[in-house]
């Protein structure tokens, strides 16, 4: 079973992805902020990380920019999953090393499971 | 040219508001959307068909308000100054034409007749496309929303001597003439609109507006209540300058 490690700090975004992810087949552990989010990477070791970028205390940001100085991260999967819509924004978050970026009002949870399923097999 | 600087201080204030209120309602309209659609997936359980419908009901409100909070967003953009402006040379044919593809399916079932003059020998014209597109969008969408069933739509793009002009002309229900000076001012909706017809965010018009204003082009239209609309833009051949755009505010 392969792991997602979900970095959001909105509690019921959280719980719609727990639902929907864990009915497709995945294994779940939920992060309320990116300083959660480093400690459950070491712990949880996931395949895929689903990280969202504005949230309080250490931000999505800041956290990408830590776990790609992580040697045993730097190919890790990472689906940045923001309602920052800016262009700056996209671009800073891809630069920080995202895989990919989407506009959380933009897609329905079904997108989001292909599109974690297109990044597992690459 | 740096829109931030023309505009009048309070002015500029109110979209900043909008833009950090729009934000904020982005966080829950996304978990409704999620949740109506974990609810229709019938993963949870299969719903009867009141509550479906319901569901249904909750989910286009949704849709609805997501779609205006997007408008307002862009237009937040725009009017702070915050867009980015990355002009590229742009084959103004093609881009209309993928606009058209997302369309394709609307047009059908509406039965409706596209009529394409698409200049040949357009010069390639240097402006951000991701600002035109969504022009188009808007202009395309109203002339399919606003058409009656197995009405025309015709769509110009030439060169006329040194700017670029593109119309799309719907055969739809038209504008009243006592309207005709409200047509670009934000929540206009014409009053021969019927009720319960399809609405929009009353800002579509006004966003294409500012994204030919930003552009140094032109906008106007035609329009004749019962028979029909054509809305026009112009852009200087010369295309529009660049601008570096902001990271969003909320940040």
């Amino acid at each position: 079973m392969k792991k997602v490690l979900i970095v959001e700090d909105d509690k019921f975004i959280a719980s719609a992805y727990k639902t929907k992810l864990r009915k497709v087949g995945y294994e779940i552990k939920l992060a309320y902020d990116g300083e959660e989010g480093l400690v459950a990477l070491e712990k949880f070791k996931p395949d895929i990380i689903i990280l969202d970028l504005v949230m309080p205390n250490k931000d999505g940001f800041q956290m990408l920019k830590e776990l790609r100085g992580i040697p045993k991260w730097q190919k890790l999967p990472v689906l940045a999953v923001s309602n920052l819509g800016q262009r700056e924004d996209i671009e800073q978050a891809l630069r920080l090393g995202a895989t990919d970026y989407i506009v959380k009002t933009d897609v329905s949870l079904a997108d989001i499971v292909n599109k974690i399923e297109s990044l597992l097999q690459k | 040219m740096n829109s931030k600087a023309k505009k009048p201080k309070t002015e500029r204030m109110e979209w900043e508001f909008i833009s950090l209120a729009s934000h904020q309602m982005r966080t829950p309209l996304s978990a409704v959307k999620w949740f109506t659609e974990i609810l229709l997936s019938g993963d949870l359980g299969k719903l009867n068909t009141e509550q479906r419908d319901f569901v249904e009901m909750i989910s286009s409100s949704n849709a609805r308000m997501i779609h205006l909070i997007d408008v307002l967003l862009k237009l937040s953009r725009i009017e702070t100054g915050r867009v980015t402006i990355d002009p590229r040379p742009t084959d103004l044919s093609k881009l209309f034409q993928d606009v058209i593809f997302e369309f394709e399916n609307q047009i059908k079932m509406k039965k409706l007749k596209l009529k394409l003059k698409l200049s040949q020998d357009l010069p390639k014209i240097k402006i951000d496309s991701t600002l035109f597109h969504e022009a188009y969008v808007n202009l395309i969408s109203n002339s399919i929303k606003f058409n009656r069933i197995g009405g025309k739509i015709e769509v110009v793009i030439t060169r006329k001597g040194n700017e670029v002009f593109s119309s799309v002309t719907d055969a739809g229900c038209g504008i009243p003439r006592a309207e005709q000076h409200k047509v670009f001012q934000r929540f206009f909706r014409a009053k021969n609109v019927g009720a319960g017809s399809e609405e929009g965010s009353g800002l579509g018009l006004y966003l294409v507006k500012r994204i030919i204003d930003i552009a140094g082009g032109r906008i106007g239209f035609e329009s004749q209540e019962g028979k029909g609309s054509t809305f026009w833009f112009t852009l200087p051949i010369s295309g529009q300058k660049p601008k570096k755009g902001e990271v969003s505010l909320v940040r």
